[in-house]
């Protein structure tokens, strides 16, 4: 072994080393002052990086933030199962809820879907249908500058908690279906003059659900849902009760969506 | 929360780990912020799955490895620009280190030592600075093999101590 496998050889961490190889590197370095100052040198200024990093100063709060954080799922966690309970209290509420939820199922995998790639707009005929086009593309134009998010919740029971707190658009949809997800962050919008709830969720891939109130489409309801991609946006739109849900992703596809929306609308 | 540890231990190992993870996270984002919200997301997914498990002793790894997942994530995420403002990605993406986090003389040495290394080098240096991770540790962290960490690590070491003391030398002349 030469002095330079040696030193480097004892530059290792401990435990990760032959222990034989390392008392031969150990007796080589004993023999050779230079070989042993140069490790003492590095060793030295080792000691003084590892300071260094320890003194990087930590936020006061942190401690106390990382330890609610096992509150927060419990609380999230026991609201979720109350809405849960609630809901079964309801069962005209539940067959509701189920038959929608077929029927999403049965449309998303249907082959007369609707599906377009150039603009929504263009292939939407009708009134209801031109007006979900046209919230369509403004929300492709907006992408990407919505601002900055209102409120960043622990769970989607507290972010539902926030637009119901801000008088803007909730659903069903988003407390009973990603009550596991993280959210993202949450912004209140102004979309031609409605409020409109727009939460973002840590899914795979990562999708901003949109709650627009259905007088947006005149209070029509949807006969199907509607599949579109606008400014390189992917969207899935369907209505729900009274409001609209437009599901989006820009790093994802449409297929996405509709894997989402089918597999929570079956839960 | 069927999978989530006992209170107990969570609370243990928020002590014991939550500093060095946000050590970690610093070195890796450059942003206070978001260094405070990779720790809390990791104790997150934590107490979420903690409980599964089975080897305590694997603890640390796993908090370490869950982090620096989640910052791929929200990096290459990031890259995509897709929610936030102009000015705050141009911050986050071509941002120093904020003011805040150089509040101490040996920080900011360390800090911007590590920013001067090849960019390789810098997570598995900070595994072994900030933790003393061994090899084996940092290798399951970064998801690389053993003689690829022990290789960038005998050189961003030798990248690093040079930064470290020219950093030094520079504060202490000027």
């Amino acid at each position: 072994m030469k002095i330079e496998e040696a030193i480097e050889l004892l530059d290792t961490p401990i435990g990760d080393c032959d222990a034989e190889l390392r008392a031969q590197a150990d007796r080589i370095v004993k023999e050779e002052p230079v070989a042993l100052a140069e490790l003492d040198r590095r060793h030295k200024v080792d000691f003084r990086i590892r300071g260094a990093f320890a003194s990087i100063a930590v936020p006061a709060d942190l401690k106390t933030n990382c330890l609610s954080v096992y509150d927060r799922l419990v609380d999230s966690a026991g609201k979720t199962a109350d809405n849960n309970r609630n809901f079964l209290i309801r069962p005209w509420m539940y067959a509701a809820a189920a038959a929608i939820a077929i029927m999403l199922l049965i449309q998303v995998t249907s082959p007369d879907f609707d599906q377009d790639t150039r603009s929504a707009s263009s292939i939407v005929p009708g009134v209801s249908h031109a007006g979900v086009g046209n919230l369509l593309n403004d929300l492709g134009r907006q992408f990407g500058s919505f601002g900055n998010y209102h409120h960043q919740p622990g769970g989607i029971a507290e972010a539902a908690s926030f637009f119901e707190n801000k008088n803007a658009p909730v659903s069903n949809f988003l407390t009973a279906n990603f009550f596991d997800i993280v959210p993202d962050g949450c912004r209140i919008l102004d979309i031609q003059g409605y409020r409109v709830s727009m939460v973002c969720l840590r899914t795979e891939p990562f999708m901003h659900l949109f709650i627009v109130p259905k007088e947006a489409l005149g209070g029509e309801a949807l006969t199907r849902p509607i599949e579109s991609e606008v400014n390189a946006v992917s969207f899935l739109a369907w209505t729900d009760g009274d409001q609209l849900l437009i599901l989006a992703t820009r790093s994802g596809t449409c297929e996405d969506l509709r894997r989402h929306a089918a597999f929570a609308s079956v839960q | 929360m069927k999978r989530a540890p006992d209170r107990n231990l969570f609370n243990e190992v928020v002590e014991l780990y939550y500093q060095p993870l946000y050590r970690f996270a610093l070195s890796l984002s450059k942003r206070e912020d978001q260094a405070s919200d990779l720790t809390q997301e990791t104790f997150r997914t934590f107490a979420q799955h903690g409980g599964e498990l089975r080897d305590k002793g694997k603890v640390k790894s796993w908090l370490f490895t869950t982090l620096y997942r989640e910052f791929l994530r929200l990096y290459k995420r990031s890259k995509r620009l897709d929610h936030y403002e102009p000015a705050v990605l141009e911050a986050q993406l071509g941002g120093s280190i904020q003011s805040d986090a150089r509040r101490k003389h040996d920080a900011h040495l360390a800090v911007e030592a590590l920013e001067s290394v090849d960019e390789i080098f810098r997570a598995p240096l900070s595994l072994f600075y900030i933790e003393d991770l061994t090899y084996k540790e940092i290798a399951d962290v970064l998801d690389l093999p053993m003689g690829t960490v022990m290789s960038r690590l005998s050189r961003g070491k030798a990248q690093l101590r040079d930064a470290f003391l020219n950093s030094a030398k520079n504060n202490s002349d000027a």
